[in-house]
């Protein structure tokens, strides 16, 4: 073999070589992370994992007016493409002529509440999953999950999971504590607006919604009297289209005496 | 033959007057309260009725119904979970099975786990109305006992967060602005919008990153340029970490740009050129969130000025313009090419648009106005009514409804008003300027028309109270000069429930006010042979018909008329005049451009609150407020409002009057001389003949004027005869006389000119829909206005909704089997049973066989295998129209079919009658009495054959005696304090004679009292016969009367056949031994409270009275104004909760107890609302720290500041207190503040004691920025201003600062000269001014 001939083949051997070393740490590129990129890569994975669930859960427990099943209830269709739902009563007289008594008052901790309640097995997976996940990629694990927290606030809903992953690898070991998980929501928002509403509604038999929209233009709210003096409210905002609706009987007018 | 089956039928038509107890009308209900039938005229009818007494009835027998039973405060219970999990609601106490837990047999209020209150979250600062005590508390709310949340925690202000403001509770601002990362900036500002609309004014301008100016300039630091001020930051951290690698300018807040390490350029864009940032100006245009307009961006994506195409005057130099100098302030600018200041209040906002869009870029301000159905531009923010059809005047069509619709964002949304016109929509409209209407749906207060107004005392009352409220109207009905009334009635009738039969028999009678007689009267005039109509003839013609249905169809889904989509039914019964048909009221079905229904004064939604001292809502908002109303009529029972005349009444009097003057002056001829004897027993002859005359013209229906002849003649009769016994022979002259006389009588009576009356009725039946199902499907054709049970079942009778749970459920009509109902027996009241079923008819007997005896009440129902309407007559009719008689859900569609037979006996028809050839075919008639039964279904398929329903009365001789059914005032009832005689009714199961004695087991014969019964067929009522009568000589306490009745009055009292009760009916009269007395009324005097509205409880006791001073009362916060009931009464304490705001208030009592025995009182008081917090008025520091407050007050203090929270500090105080003290410690000094008992606190220190030596701010720097004076202080300080004087307590001056501070800001106000003191951050400031500045 000429010399010129061989310089190719090593050439091409190298190339090759160096291909696939260049794949080789392309697909071990997690295993070679620096623990700090370990952190990101939790909460990122967390993230990832809980995100779609909370969102579901907010988007369900919202139009059902603050429950997943609804004790309280009247079920509607309201022709908005939802289907029929069980719609909670959160303010409710059965009598005529008398506004509603407030069912539920601490409205936000209840939706808090069913959105814990809900997700609080998805949590767990998630923190599992992530244990999993993390061992996968040959990490000698220890973790202890200590539970969760959702927070409600404008424009967001935050996940704590309170619990610590301790990753160890090639002598470095690294513990990471508590993780915050933030989906962009405006659930808080429309929740505190849909406790006005009941507020004034069981004062005053009434609630203004087109004053009220004029004012906190970025709210859209609907109301529905149905024929068996039901009103449903639903409240939406405008740029992410969010909906919370629940329903209320108070101040009814029989027919006829 | 004829003629006698029509004397059969007219006893029937008799007898069926009385039979049908429970659909008794109101037409008949008012003989009750007549009492000259038999001999004070000979028109016994009344022309138009005494409608107070009708609704006085109808609420009597509304409120005998079971579910309304539960009205009183007895009835009602309290569940704190129903079985749908509601908590907290109140049942009737018998409906035990709605329940899911044991009912507390008490209202809600009353049961402190359900006592309604205020729940505030705390951590959220969010309060909630009404809420019951343990749900709040399970929930860990803090809970409050003002149902209203009118308490200090739950006081809203202005809680500025970044730019934005935002309305909420201080809890609430601080727990935002932690979330935000800001201070709490909290502002005593209780107006939403003004606090809304606050410009929240923040210098922004440009941070520069790495400034390097190319302006000469040596000094970078505090360099002036064109009058803003450009600054570097002194932060020694600067990181530059909030800036991106590439990014060299933001647009941002002087702070923030010095958290960002960057140089503040104020006022300037970041494509100024003098920044050297190189960011190009103006390069792409766009929108922001929360912003209304368009707005240029830069090269570096920051935002410049709004959107013009001039891009020039845009730009304005490089320098940030205002949105009121940018293009077109004024107007909404939408859809404009040019200009994109857009104002979401003006009508617009930026979207982005391909077409149309403004020139340099794909946005515009979108026209937020929308285009109504009638191609009408509205207003964005505007709301009108829609309505189905005509509205008002009483003419709203049955399963119409009112709509509100609006315009918001450009698009129309739609609220129904409630259902079955439970609300109406009201509009106004702004015609100055451009025109702008306003339109909300508020409650239809129909029921207070018909049923509240018109049980006022006077028509003025009435009147007043009618015409004053919009949604009623005085129907004037005017037929003839003797046929005219009018009537309070709604100019929105509600709707009714035109499916559920439970509501129909209430509706029925609310219908039923509209019904009436009309008594025409007929003369027959000297030798003639027919009757020629002489009085209230127009009754005879459809302008009867028509005034009356008109009234009719306005007391609610009433009468004959159409529903929305102009299709109709006729739901009136008349007779003996002209009918109408629905179809004359087409016209009504379509809407009228223009009209719409105005707003009330005072009108507001039911039950909520109204504010201060506004008046209610006449359907009252507060608990039970519906039914409140019901019984505050019901409360006006017995109030009769006089007003229907009696026809010719006078003029038989007149005839009579004649007899008994004559009467009297024989009367006082007696005992005198023979001579004038002879007189006086001629003029008694005289005046027994007239008698006897007047009694033969009336007993025969004479006119007036031969009644007047027979009464002359029976007297010369008389006189004749007197005169002759007198003197004992008889001449011939006498004979003649005699016999002449009587001749003259005769001839009178046979030839006379004669009366009689004519019964002219108007039933008004609730509306029922059309038979079929082919309109069925217009109730789906519009989907802005879904279709409703109510408006669905309006359509037709087959119609039936379907998918009741959407919004849009579908009304379709029901397949007709062209069948026609089964008719079959269904059940008899106990006692009796069906024989002989088939399929044609049935028997109805008493239990062994036996005919029904006579005034025994029989109620038996029958089934139909479908929904149906059925009739029935006497005798057998041609087909189903023909038949008049309705069964007691009147023309409803029901499967069961009730009513209910009582016969007289025949005797008592012989009587009424006075026919006597007749009886056997009575007898017949009673033996074999046929009910002859059709019935159609929804479809209109009727019954062909007939189904019978034979009953049989027993005719055999009475042998039972009458017995009291019921009495008036009711047995054991009270009177009224120091009465001593009062008025008694007794109502009696049959006709009867009865007496009354003080003294018991007397014989009916022996008894000393007879009273006045009314023994006519007709004036049976729904407790029987009535017989009155006054009971006097009452004592204080009870009062025993003892009663017996006799039956069979047209008999003689001697008659053996006669049977009189053998026991004393036992009556018991209480006469109150105390007078009722208000015994307190509170407030009075001077109360105080820390915010407006404040709650104020108005609390009445009552003693005396009948029992212990339980009654009812009302207020009113004028002398003769309107009274209302207060919220709680009905008890010997009364409360009633206001929402005031500061100021003086005189407010009227009145208090009655149940035998209407008044008091009134008056609270007057003065509400004075402290929101200042406590001043410290005196000091001294000795061994203990001794200082004084100017009102009662808890004080604490912080060692190291005056911006803490009392959980933070030491109480002082050990309770509220003008005194407070502490012992000095020296090393501390005492930073106190002060709460008074409202909360009112003090925002910094109230004083600070032990500060060490002073060491105050200086002011090293003030200018004026973008209208703004900014100073700047040596060390951090809180700064305080006043316009007038250096002599001003910074406490309660407006600050410049919100926090310890260098650098403090205010709007700057040319002209003023600013007086600023600044404190350090002991809180010591300096007795004259730090700095007076005026520029």
């Amino acid at each position: 073999m000429k010399k010129r001939g061989q310089v190719t083949i090593f050439l091409i051997i190298g190339i090759v070589l160096l291909a696939v070393v260049v794949i080789f740490f392309f697909l071990n590129k997690q295993d070679i992370l620096n623990p700090n990129q370990i952190e990101v890569n939790q909460k990122e994975f967390l993230q990832t994992c809980m995100e779609e669930r909370i969102t579901e859960t907010v988007n369900l427990i919202a139009i059902q007016g603050g429950s997943i099943n609804p004790t309280l209830k009247k079920t509607y269709d309201l022709e908005d493409g939802l289907g029929k739902k069980n719609i909670s009563i959160l303010c409710y007289n059965q009598n005529f002529y008398t506004p509603c008594i407030n069912q539920e008052p601490m409205l936000v901790n209840h939706v808090r509440d069913e959105i814990e309640k809900n997700i609080s097995q998805d949590v767990k997976q998630c923190f599992d999953d992530l244990v999993i996940s993390l061992n996968k990629k040959g990490f000698e694990t220890s973790a202890l999950y200590k539970g969760f927290e959702i927070k409600l606030q404008p424009d967001k809903v935050i996940l704590e999971i309170y619990g610590e992953i301790t990753t160890t690898r090639t002598d470095e070991t690294k513990k990471e504590k508590d993780f915050e998980i933030i989906v962009k929501s405006k659930f808080y928002n429309l929740v505190i607006v849909a406790q006005e509403i009941i507020s004034q509604e069981a004062r005053f038999c009434h609630f203004e919604n087109l004053g009220y929209m004029l004012f906190y233009k970025n709210f859209n709210i609907d109301k529905f009297k149905t024929g068996d003096f039901y009103i449903f409210y639903t409240v939406e905002d405008r740029d992410s289209q969010e909906k919370f609706r629940f329903a209320i009987r108070g101040c009814a007018i029989p027919p006829g005496i | 033959m004829v003629k006698h089956n029509q004397k059969i039928n007219l006893m029937l038509m008799v007898f069926f007057q009385i039979i049908l107890i429970l659909n008794i009308t109101f037409a008949e209900s008012y003989f009750l309260h007549q009492t000259d039938q038999i001999t004070g005229n000979i028109i016994s009818d009344k022309n138009g009725k005494d409608l107070s007494d009708l609704i006085s009835k109808f609420l009597i027998d509304f409120l005998i119904i079971k579910q309304i039973g539960t009205v009183s405060a007895i009835g009602w219970s309290c569940c704190p979970e129903t079985i749908i999990s509601a908590k907290c609601q109140e049942l009737a106490s018998v409906d035990t099975e709605s329940c899911a837990v044991e009912m507390i047999p008490s209202k809600c209020e009353e049961f402190s786990d359900c006592q309604l209150g205020c729940c505030v979250d705390e951590i959220e600062g969010l309060c909630s109305t009404k809420t019951p005590k343990s749900i709040c508390k399970s929930d860990n709310g803090t809970w409050s006992e003002d149902e209203n949340c009118l308490i200090q925690e739950c006081q809203k202000g202005c809680c500025i967060l970044g730019e934005e403001a935002s309305f909420v509770t201080e809890t609430r601002c601080e727990q935002l602005s932690g979330i935000a990362g800001t201070q709490k900036d909290f502002r005593d500002l209780n107006n939403e919008i003004d606090c809304l609309m606050q410009k929240v004014s923040s210098t922004r301008g440009a941070c520069v990153l790495d400034f390097e100016p190319i302006i000469n300039s040596t000094n970078k630091t505090n360099l002036s340029i064109t009058g803003a001020i450009i600054s570097n930051s002194t932060n020694s951290n600067r990181t530059n970490t909030n800036f991106t690698d590439d990014e060299t300018c933001r647009i941002v807040t002087e702070s923030e740009c010095y958290e960002m390490g960057g140089t503040f350029a104020s006022g300037y864009l970041c494509s100024h050129p003098d920044l050297n940032t190189g960011c190009k100006k103006q390069t792409t245009i766009n929108c922001v969130d929360s912003s209304d307009e368009i707005f240029w961006f830069d090269s570096c994506g920051n935002k410049e000025n709004i959107y013009s195409s001039d891009r020039d005057a845009s730009w304005n130099g490089g320098m940030m313009m205002s949105k009121e100098k940018s293009c077109n302030p004024d107007v909404s600018n939408a859809n404009s090419q040019d200009c994109g200041n857009c104002d979401y209040f003006l009508g617009s906002i930026c979207q982005e648009s391909k077409n149309p869009k403004v020139k340099d870029g794909n946005f515009i301000c979108k026209d937020m106005d929308c285009i109504d159905a009638e191609e009408n531009k509205r207003k964005n923010g505007e709301s009108w009514c829609i309505y189905d059809s005509y509205i008002g005047d009483g003419k709203d069509t049955v399963g119409s409804r009112h709509w509100k619709r609006m315009c918001i964002d450009g698009e129309i949304k739609v609220e129904p008003c409630a259902d079955y016109r439970g609300e109406i929509c009201v509009q106004a409209k702004n015609e100055e300027g451009e025109s702008f209407s306003y339109a909300a749906c508020v409650v239809n207060e129909a029921l207070a028309c018909i049923l509240e107004y018109n049980s006022l005392e006077t028509e003025e009352e009435r009147d007043a109270k009618c015409l004053e409220n919009k949604d009623c109207m005085i129907k004037e009905v005017k037929v003839s000069k003797d046929f005219t009334y009018d009537i309070c009635t709604s100019r929105y009738p509600k709707g009714f429930d035109l499916v559920e039969a439970e509501k129909s028999q209430t509706q029925e009678r609310l219908c039923d006010i509209g019904s009436q007689n009309c008594t025409v009267l007929l003369k027959k005039g000297w030798f003639k042979s027919d009757y020629t109509c002489e009085k209230n003839c127009e009754c005879k013609t459809k302008l009867f018909t028509e005034q009356l249905n008109d009234v009719c169809i306005s007391l609610g889904d009433c009468g004959s008329y159409i529903n929305f989509v102009g299709d109709g039914s006729d739901n009136i019964i008349v007779k003996n005049t002209e009918k109408i048909s629905w179809r004359d009221y087409i016209g009504f079905a379509e809407p009228v451009e223009g009209q719409f229904a105005e707003p009330k004064k005072n009108r507001g939604p039911i039950g909520g609150e109204s504010n201060g001292t506004d008046t209610k809502s006449n359907v009252k908002g507060d608990d039970l407020s519906g039914l409140d109303m019901l019984g505050t009529i019901a409360g006006g029972l017995g109030t009769l409002v006089g007003g229907a005349q009696y026809l010719y009444g006078g003029e038989v009097l007149y005839a009579s009057g004649y007899g008994f003057f004559a009467a009297e002056g024989a009367s006082a001829g007696v005992g005198v001389t023979p001579v004038f004897a002879s007189f006086g027993a001629a003029a008694a002859g005289f005046a027994i003949g007239s008698i006897i005359g007047t009694y033969w013209a009336k007993s025969i229906g004479a006119t007036k004027e031969t009644a007047m002849i027979m009464a002359i003649s029976g007297g010369i009769a008389g006189a004749a005869i007197g005169y002759a016994l007198v003197q004992a022979s008889i001449s011939t002259f006498n004979i003649y006389v005699i016999v002449i006389a009587i001749i003259i009588m005769i001839i009178a009576a046979l030839f006379g000119p004669r009366y009689k009356t004519e019964k002219v009725t108007f039933k008004c039946q609730q509306w029922a829909a059309p038979t079929g199902g082919e309109n069925c499907e217009k109730c789906n054709e519009d989907l802005l206005k879904p279709c409703s049970a109510y408006r669905c079942s309006s359509l037709g009778q087959a119609c039936q909704l379907m998918e009741n749970d959407t919004k849009n459920p579908i009304c379709i009509g029901s397949d007709d089997d062209g069948k026609p109902p089964i008719i079959f027996p269904l059940n008899t009241s106990e006692g009796y049973k069906f024989f002989d079923k088939t399929n044609d008819g049935v028997e109805i007997r008493t239990d062994n066989q036996k005919c029904i005896p006579e005034f025994t009440l029989v109620d038996f129902s029958l089934g139909t295998d479908e929904l149906a309407q059925c009739k029935y007559s006497f005798e057998k009719t041609k087909g189903y129209e023909e038949m008049t008689e309705t069964f007691t859900e009147s023309n409803s569609y029901s499967m069961n079919h009730s009513t209910s037979i009582m016969m007289p006996s025949i005797q008592s028809l012989e009587n009424e009658i006075n026919e006597t050839g007749i009886t056997d075919s009575l007898k017949e008639s009673y033996a074999k009495l046929n009910l002859y039964v059709r019935c159609q279904d929804v479809y209109g398929n009727k019954n062909v054959k007939e189904y019978i329903v034979n009953l049989c009365i027993n005719d055999g001789p009475d042998l039972t005696a009458p017995y009291i059914k019921q009495m008036d005032p009711k047995n054991g009832g009270n009177i009224k304090f120091n009465s001593t005689q009062t008025q008694v009714t007794a109502y009696v199961n049959e006709p009867a004679d009865c007496k009354y004695d003080t003294i018991p087991k007397k014989a009916y014969e022996q008894m000393n009292n007879s009273m006045q019964c009314n023994t006519q067929l007709e004036s049976s009522g729904l407790y029987g016969w009535p017989c009155q009568a006054t009971f006097s000589n009452l004592k204080s306490g009870a009062n025993k009367f003892y009663l017996k009745c006799k039956d069979q009055p047209w008999l003689n009292e001697s008659n053996t056949s006669r049977n009189a009760n053998t026991e004393d009916y036992i009556y018991t009269l209480n006469v109150a031994e105390k007078k009722f007395n208000i015994s307190s009324i509170s407030p009075q005097g001077v109360i105080k409270n820390g915010f407006a509205p404040s709650q104020v409880n108005l609390e009445v006791q009552t003693i005396g009275g009948v029992e212990n001073g339980k009654g009812a009362c009302e207020y009113s916060f004028t002398q003769n104004g309107e009274y209302y009931q207060f919220f709680s009464t009905f008890s010997t304490k009364h409360k009633q909760t206001f929402e005031l705001m500061g100021g003086s208030y005189t407010i009227y009592v009145k208090c009655e107890d149940e035998t209407n025995d008044q008091d009134s009182r008056i609270s007057q008081f003065d509400l004075q609302i402290d929101s200042t917090p406590p001043v410290v008025i005196n000091y001294t520091e000795g061994e203990k720290i001794e200082f004084y407050t100017d009102e009662d007050a808890e004080c604490y203090y912080h060692p190291s500041k005056c911006n803490f929270d009392f959980e933070n500090g030491t109480l002082i105080s050990t309770k509220f207190t003008t005194e407070h003290q502490v012992t000095f410690d020296p090393s501390i000094t005492y930073h106190i503040k002060c709460t008074d008992v409202w909360k009112n606190t003090n925002p910094d220190c109230a004083i600070i004691l032990n500060a060490p030596d002073l060491d105050l701010p200086m002011i090293v720097r003030a200018y004026n920025s973008n209208s703004e004076l900014k100073i700047m202080t040596d060390k951090i300080s809180k700064c305080y201003y006043d316009f007038e004087t250096c002599s001003f307590n910074p406490v309660n001056a407006p600050s410049m600062t919100t926090d310890l501070t260098k650098e403090h800001t205010v709007n700057w106000i040319p002209g003023k000269v600013y007086h600023i003191k600044c404190a350090n951050a002991w809180g010591n400031f300096p007795i004259d001014c730090t700095r007076k500045i005026s520029m």
